[in-house]
């Protein structure tokens, strides 16, 4: 069963193709020794190079299967990237535990389920094509339809014949990590509704177009004469075509003109609802009366319009990431379970995947390191660095023993731990956060829609004109002519282009700013972008980058023989005397370097990916040799750093200050010469609200390292400029108040509006209290910033934190630079500045045709013309105002101050 | 003229199949992923390329 072999030009066109030889096959990484070579009995030319086992094995499926033809297709696509395949790990038998089944699962039919599956590593057509390959590849599997944007795969298949498991480990297979999507009641209503939308805009085109023919044939018989038979034939046909347009099509207008009263206020579809109607019962009586004075091609159109433009303005709203199922994608799915053999609890037993809402309390449940903890619980074995940013904001993890309690959500960091659950699921803390923020708990103070408060004027000025017209004209010309001026008025002021004006002008600055990786989700986002007044910043991964980095460097007089040398990485990072100064001295220190970098080589902790990246710059900067010394024996110690052994003897350790402390103690008096500038050192580090960490050889104090988040680029000269417009500009944390001051006082924001140390509930709080006299706008990236984001007058998620904020916020930044932040406050300003515009365009139309319609110059023929113009008018408008435009030259100066200082 | 009491029902007769048609595009969800189809378009010809027999799994 081996692959067909490929068509002979194509063999011939990758042998001569020589760089992709430095390439992995699979996934197109530059190789790197230690490849896996693959001859897999085919022709030499044929031979493969893989990066790793996992693309070697997916690339060996792809080609028995016969899809090989996916490698062809990505040649020509230009290849690029693929990550790096991921075998399914482990046992995928919890995906067909039955509690998950019914949460996850759909029964369409006896025989038949649907799943939604969401996937990773899927990013070109060809993944489209091997994805969709599925029911050839697994029997009992229907269908697969991939949503290539929102990264899904909907799988109809027989549970008879396969199961979850099995079409998870196929997937797997191919190199797609994949996992199940809950049920979104949410999903489906919004599906139901924009079919239901979709079918009303087909028929109110139908209906418009073929009226409006119809009274084309009726306009010219004005004016060339039409036979009495024909123009009732053709005014009946309008009717009848008309009664759907008006009821079926139009209900949405209804529903929300009297939604608006129920509220009371004056919704800009009750004015729309009342022209419509009014016109539409006037034209029938006319045509009864057997009278031409009709209206409906311009009813048809308005109606056809309206629901385009509302249509496009919902579509170009990024709901679609509502999708993404909060609560999975926060806590796997997943997670290990103890299974007593005997009964009664005893100690023999083995370690089950299970589905991790079937954990019950006082279930033994294990974490290995780089996992995400399923349940609340107590740790009865190991002790590790849990990371729980995703709860506190905190950046650096936090050190846990027997004892403690972890929460779900939070990420097992160093070493393995056994807990017993004290909760379920359900009970879970950052279960009830999800919760919280899924029924809408905290609500917002409302928006006043522009639209709708000029409608309120709106319509009491048009009644007032219409009456004044009734009466005027009916007392001097009699009650007909008087009748069909008010009438003419009402039609031509119906506020189509008032009612199109802010939906069209929406729709293209979302779609615009989307293009830009700026996702807005909701309609009124936009608005309170643009008006709010007091803009409150997360700090960890939105003003800082949210990760550790090496900001001080500090070189001890016994390592230079000489005086101490401090850098400070920050502010040196390009200035070029630091090459100078600091070459001689990093070139004599090559063995510590290469000490330090062994050392930390296999560390997970952020502080050591922190020191390594580092490294990697220093080595870059300097030419250093990058090797790693294998015979340096290695022990982490838990919460201190790690300790090595030299192949000379010699005792390497580096990690905290204390941790170094104690062993300066233990090693006697004559350590004192090189204590003093060892806490002189540290208290400097910790004045600049760094971590300090030290290395030390044979208990001697060599070096130290000052270890703190980055300020985002620019974000400084943001902040300042909104400060410059009145903007207040407050820093909320859930970090330490000290380091939060820190970055505080980095960007200029004073000491008083530098708010740290506080759980998400006390972060909404305070949003909330804010909100009472000021207008709110929350940039955040966390978990724990979910709350706010949802009580700030709106909430600005950024990527690269947890998929919550982007489930949450009403706009998100898809690539966190500061460049974005400015374009977003801009864009959103242009945006309602065009929104102005086009709303005083379309009430000067208004007034205009209402002055034309007084003065009795309107007849349906007027009027039919007028209506369309005033809302390509509003169309125009919007297509060429400059929201979100301007931020293609700002993104470049983004890009060119990364570049340069 | 009199063709006109025939036409007339006739353009609406076509215009109201064309609705129904798109009707049921709409409502089977054709218009719900706009951006996947064009994808799929571009692997069509990678079919041909298959193995006539298909490869049974043997999992």
């Amino acid at each position: 069963m081996n692959s067909q072999p490929l068509s002979e030009d194509l063999v011939d066109w990758k042998a001569s193709e020589a760089p992709i030889s430095g390439r992995c096959a699979h996934c197109g990484l530059p190789l790197i020794e230690g490849s896996i070579l693959n001859t897999d009995g085919r022709s030499a030319k044929q031979r493969e190079l893989f990066c790793c086992i996992g693309c070697e094995t997916v690339y060996g499926v792809i080609q028995q299967l016969g899809l090989g033809s996916f490698y062809e297709y990505r040649k020509l696509e230009g290849d690029f990237l693929v990550k790096p395949a991921q075998l399914p790990e482990g046992e995928l038998e919890y995906l067909d535990d039955p509690l998950l089944l019914s949460e996850f699962v759909e029964r369409v039919s006896p025989t038949e389920s649907r799943v939604l599956l969401h996937l990773e590593g899927i990013h070109c057509a060809a993944c489209v094509w091997l994805i969709e390959k599925l029911p050839h590849l697994l029997s009992g599997v229907t269908e697969a339809r991939v949503n290539f944007v929102q990264g899904t795969v909907e799988v109809l298949y027989e549970p008879s014949k396969v199961t979850l498991s099995q079409i998870s480990h196929w997937l797997g297979r191919l190199g797609y990590g994949s996992s199940p999507v809950r049920g979104n009641d949410a999903l489906k209503e919004e599906r139901r509704l924009s079919r239901w939308e979709l079918t009303r805009i087909g028929i109110a085109a139908v209906i418009a177009a073929n009226t409006m023919s119809l009274a084309i044939s009726l306009y010219q018989g004005w004016f060339t004469g039409i036979s009495a038979e024909y123009a009732s034939l053709f005014s009946y046909t309008s009717l009848v075509l008309t009664i759907p347009a008006i009821t079926f099509c139009a209900m949405p207008f209804y529903r929300a003109a009297i939604g608006g009263l129920r509220a009371r206020s004056i919704h800009i579809d009750l004015p729309i609802s009342v022209a419509l109607l009014l016109a539409f019962f006037v034209s029938s009586a006319n045509t009864l009366r057997g009278s031409v004075e009709v209206y409906y091609d311009t009813i048809t159109a308005l109606i056809f319009l309206l629901l385009g433009a509302r249509y496009l303005q919902r579509r170009a709203l990024a709901r679609a990431v509502e999708r993404t199922d909060l609560l999975s994608s926060l806590v796997p799915l997943k997670a290990s379970r103890f299974v007593s053999a005997g009964a009664g609890g005893s100690e023999q037993g083995s370690w089950q995947g299970v589905y991790s809402g079937i954990l019950a309390v006082g279930d033994k449940v294990r974490v290995e390191p780089g996992e995400v903890i399923p349940v609340d619980g107590v740790i009865v074995e190991g002790g590790s660095a849990v990371g729980a940013a995703i709860l506190t904001g905190e950046a650096l993890p936090v050190r846990v023993k027997p004892g403690n309690r972890v929460f779900a959500g939070t990420t097992n960091i160093s070493s393995p731990i056994t807990l017993v659950a004290e909760s379920t699921l359900a009970t879970s803390r950052i279960s009830r956060i999800v919760n919280q923020i899924d029924r809408g708990d905290i609500a917002r103070a409302p928006i006043i829609d522009l639209t709708d408060q000029l409608s309120s004027v709106f319509v009491v000025v048009v009644l007032l004109l219409s009456l004044l017209c009734f009466l005027f004209w009916g007392w001097s010309l009699g009650f007909e002519e008087g009748f069909n001026r008010t009438l003419a008025l009402l039609v031509v002021t119906c506020p189509c282009a008032l009612g199109l004006a802010a939906p069209i002008t929406l729709a293209i600055a979302v779609r615009r700013a989307a293009r830009h990786g700026l996702f807005i989700r909701s309609s009124d986002a936009i608005q309170r972008i643009a008006d709010a007044n007091e803009l409150v910043f997360d700090k960890t991964g939105t003003v800082t980058e949210g990760k550790l980095e090496v900001r001080r460097f500090w070189l001890a007089p016994e390592a230079t023989k000489a005086d101490p040398v401090i850098w400070d990485v920050a502010s040196d990072l390009h200035d070029p005397g630091v090459e100078q100064r600091l070459t001689p001295i990093v070139s004599a220190q090559v063995e510590f370097f290469q000490a330090v970098l062994s050392l930390e080589n296999g560390s997970s902790h952020p502080v050591g990916i922190a020191i390594r990246n580092f490294l990697a710059v220093v080595g870059e900067r300097f030419a250093l040799d990058k090797a790693v010394d294998d015979r340096l024996l290695c022990e982490p110690v838990l919460g201190r750093g790690v300790k090595g052994f030299g192949a000379d003897g010699a005792v390497w350790r580096i990690g905290s200050s204390s941790w170094l402390t104690e062993e300066l103690e233990l090693c006697g008096e004559n350590q004192h010469a090189g204590e003093v500038e060892f806490r002189k050192e540290e208290s400097l580090s910790l004045m600049q609200r760094l971590t300090p960490i030290f290395v030390s050889r044979n208990s001697v104090i060599l070096a130290g390292f000052g270890i703190g988040d980055t300020v985002r680029q620019g974000i400084k000269e943001c902040i300042a400029a909104e400060q410059a417009r009145g903007t207040g500009v407050t820093l909320l944390s859930g970090d330490h108040p000290e380091v939060v001051e820190a970055v505080g006082v980095q960007l200029g924001v004073s000491a008083e509006r530098c708010l740290g140390g506080k759980s998400p509930e006390e972060k909404a709080a305070f949003v909330l209290e804010l909100g009472r006299t000021r207008r709110t706008a929350f940039f955040g990236d966390g978990v724990n910033d979910a709350l706010v984001l949802r009580a700030a007058g709106v909430g600005v998620g950024v990527a690269g934190g947890a998929e919550v904020a982007l489930r949450v916020s009403d706009a998100f930044i898809a690539t966190p630079s500061t460049a974005r932040f400015s374009a977003l406050l801009s864009g959103a300003r242009l945006t309602m500045r065009a929104i102005y515009r086009n709303l005083f365009a379309s009430v000067t139309y208004n007034v205009i045709g209402a002055g034309a319609a007084f003065l009795g110059y309107v007849n349906p023929l007027v009027a039919a013309i007028l209506m369309p113009i005033s809302s390509l008018t509003v169309v125009f408008i919007a297509s060429f105002s400059n929201t979100f435009q301007e931020q293609d030259g700002k993104e470049q100066d983004g890009r060119e101050q990364e570049v340069a200082p | 003229m009199s063709i006109i009491f025939f036409l007339l029902p006739a353009t609406i007769l076509l215009a109201l199949l064309a609705l129904v048609a798109y009707v049921w595009c709409a409502r089977s969800g054709q218009y719900e992923d706009l951006d996947t189809p064009p994808l799929r378009m571009l692997t069509d010809d990678l079919e041909e390329r298959l193995p006539k027999e298909k490869a049974t799994p043997n999992h």
